[in-house]
């Protein structure tokens, strides 16, 4: 049976994010971070309080960091669509929502009426509910621009033949009738929203650890997801 | 001069009084600003001094003459001398002699004569609103002229930012419609020589390419000449090394300013802006704006005009009715996105509270209800097992009781 469907009895896990998905996720997380830091710096740096050209580099480190944090966030990103082909129906939820499906659809009417307070009780995902889908549908799309306008940004200044691969971006950019400083900006727009991303993610899976009923935070962990007991002496006497 | 045998650059250059030494020094730093080797220098010579010399049609659209006007005017005079020398103009409206009819009849002889041979310049760009009737030349739109000089034309030379992108003419709301070189000219290759005013040594770099190699020079993707737009102006910047160190200009005329540190944060759009201004620098090499301390400008960009403040690295997106900068745009769903989440965690809270107090409240209730189910559960069970007790009389009474006693209670805790 489609492990998303498996609906397991309270205390009981399902296996929901393999190894390399939730690895991928935990070096995403410090990459993201690693890269608003530098890159807040790099865009409004601050000023070296002691020291002179000859000896500090400490701008230079910074888009070092920069840069390296970006590759791995890359490498990354391009691992982790490979991964969507063997690993399991969770793996492929971010890039492909299943918009075709009526089911999904009324589960997304379900998961919206949940967040507005009109249902008392969230519907069980054993993978990401529709919304979740959708607004890691939108991160991925962010993060794959971020990686292209990045690249482009990147391929204007190194002399190395591979990045100039990507070229198109910096064409693009004049296309529309701007140059690279549009590319710069497309970053920094790009940056606001996988800000937004992550402050909505992490209120979302917070929440739903305390209100839903089953785990969140712990699967990104341990990759099992556990139905909660029911609270209510009823409930349970249903269950048995 | 005689028109029956053909100059060459040397001669035309000898006959201005420049001596061979000051024309191998010229052809040596032409090598060097091409990226060729150092014995590219004699080849380049060799073939200023024995081909014809390539003829330049200089012609000006809508443009503000700044970029003739830094031709002329470099300070040195040798260099100018140079420059004009190579470029060896047979026809530019502003500065020759000639003007109205004696003009445009100097044209027409001009294209006549080197027909398929010539450089067309342009400098400027034709405007394309009320029929191109805000540019006249001739007593007829620029455009005609401009399309006559391109039809017999070799290549033609987009000459700064207005030809190459349309600068400030093709600015928001671009209310005379210029187009830039490229989207009017189709037949013929255009390369770009970006800048506000463009570089005068690209000009000379570009006539001893021709000349030595037969061909024109490589273009990059955007149709500039690759050799001198393939690096940021940051990338080359002399103040480069203060920005990687993290010293900045913080405000015109404070301490960093006087020390010459990097002005990134005063708005300079060199790291965004391809040119080879630090590498061929201004008035015969003095100095170039970052060095003199201003930003850079990036006017060799597309769109320069339209991206907010020179003062400012912060662009402004116009998309948003009122001129908005990423920033502000940064700021708003920030705002947006933390006053949201805290109203639904609020909301969330007391949903969730509310809900637990229900749950407990219903809990209770259904344990007493569970209670009296399990007592009665336990008087029937006492009554079967007294029953059994009396039936076999074998086993002790009480201990069965007890024992269903626990069973029954592990039944009610299990629930």
């Amino acid at each position: 049976m489609d492990m998303l469907h498996i609906r397991p009895r309270p205390g009981q896990g399902v296996y929901v994010f393999e190894f390399p998905v939730r690895i991928w996720h935990w070096t995403m997380a410090l990459a993201v971070f690693a890269l608003f830091i530098t890159g807040h710096f790099i865009g409004k740096p601050l000023h070296t309080l002691s020291g002179g050209a000859d000896d500090l580099f400490y701008l230079g480190y910074t888009i070092m960091a920069h840069y390296i944090a970006a590759f791995i966030l890359i490498i990354g990103m391009v691992c982790r669509i490979i991964w969507a082909f063997f690993g399991n129906a969770a793996s492929r939820q971010i890039f492909l929502p299943r918009v075709w499906d009526k089911d999904w659809w009324a589960d997304l009417k379900s998961d919206i009426k949940w967040y507005l307070f009109l249902s008392k009780e969230p519907r069980i995902h054993m993978g990401h509910n529709p919304l979740a889908q959708l607004g890691m549908g939108v991160c991925v799309l962010d993060i794959v621009l971020m990686c292209l306008t990045g690249l482009g940004i990147y391929q204007s200044k190194t002399g190395d033949e591979f990045f100039h691969l990507f070229r198109f971006v910096q064409d693009f950019a004049y296309w529309t009738g701007g140059n690279v400083i549009d590319l710069v900006v497309w970053h920094r727009i790009g940056m606001v929203i996988l800000v937004a991303f992550v402050i909505l993610h992490l209120y979302m899976v917070i929440r739903e650890e305390l209100m839903g009923q089953t785990t969140l935070i712990s699967t990104m962990v341990s990759g099992f997801r556990l139905v909660r007991a029911a609270k209510t002496a009823k409930e349970s006497a249903k269950r048995q | 001069m005689s028109v029956h045998t053909p100059e060459t650059h040397y001669e035309a250059i000898r006959r201005r009084g420049i001596s061979r030494r000051d024309f191998l020094k010229f052809c040596t730093m032409t090598a060097a600003f091409l990226g060729l080797s150092h014995s590219m220098g004699a080849k380049i010579a060799q073939a200023l001094e024995t081909k014809p010399r390539l003829p330049v049609i200089w012609i000006n659209g809508l443009s503000c003459s700044c970029c003739t006007e830094s031709f002329i005017r470099s300070s040195h005079p040798l260099a100018k001398d140079i420059i004009l020398a190579m470029i060896s103009l047979d026809y530019n409206d502003t500065i020759m002699a000639a003007a109205g009819d004696q003009a445009m009849a100097a044209f027409e002889e001009t294209i006549k004569k080197y027909r398929g041979n010539y450089i067309l310049a342009v400098e400027g760009n034709p405007p394309f609103g009320e029929e191109g009737m805000f540019c006249i030349d001739g007593g007829r739109p620029f455009l005609h002229k401009l399309e006559t000089g391109a039809a017999g034309a070799k290549a033609v030379v987009a000459w700064g930012n207005c030809a190459s992108w349309g600068c400030v003419q093709a600015a928001r709301p671009n209310p005379t419609h210029v187009r830039p070189v490229h989207k009017v000219i189709h037949d013929k290759p255009v390369i770009k020589i970006p800048g506000c005013p463009a570089i005068p040594e690209v000009m000379s770099a570009l006539v001893a390419y021709i000349v030595t190699f037969d061909s024109l020079p490589d273009v990059d993707g955007e149709g500039r000449f690759a050799s001198f737009y393939g690096k940021h102006v940051h990338d080359q910047c002399v103040r480069r090394a203060h920005f990687d160190a993290g010293e900045f200009v913080e405000s015109w005329d404070d301490e960093g300013a006087r020390k010459g540190y990097c002005l990134y944060k005063m708005g300079c759009k060199g790291p965004t802006t391809f040119n080879a201004c630090p590498a061929t620098r201004w008035n015969n090499g003095v100095s170039y704006p970052i060095e003199s301390g201003h930003g850079c400008l990036g006017c060799a960009e597309q769109g320069f005009w339209d991206q907010g403040s020179f003062y400012s690295r912060i662009m402004d997106i116009p998309a948003f009715g009122t001129m908005a900068t990423a920033q502000t745009i940064g700021k708003a769903v920030g705002g947006v996105v933390v006053a949201g989440v805290a109203v639904h965690a609020a909301l969330s809270a007391v949903s969730h509270l509310k809900k637990t107090r229900c749950e407990k409240e219903a809990a209770q209730l259904e344990a007493e209800d569970i209670a009296t189910t399990n007592a009665d559960a336990e008087t029937s069970l006492k009554t079967k097992n007294a029953a059994l007790t009396e039936n076999e009389a074998s086993t002790d009474a009480g201990q069965a009781a007890s024992q269903a006693h626990t069973h029954s209670k592990k039944e009610g805790n299990e629930s």
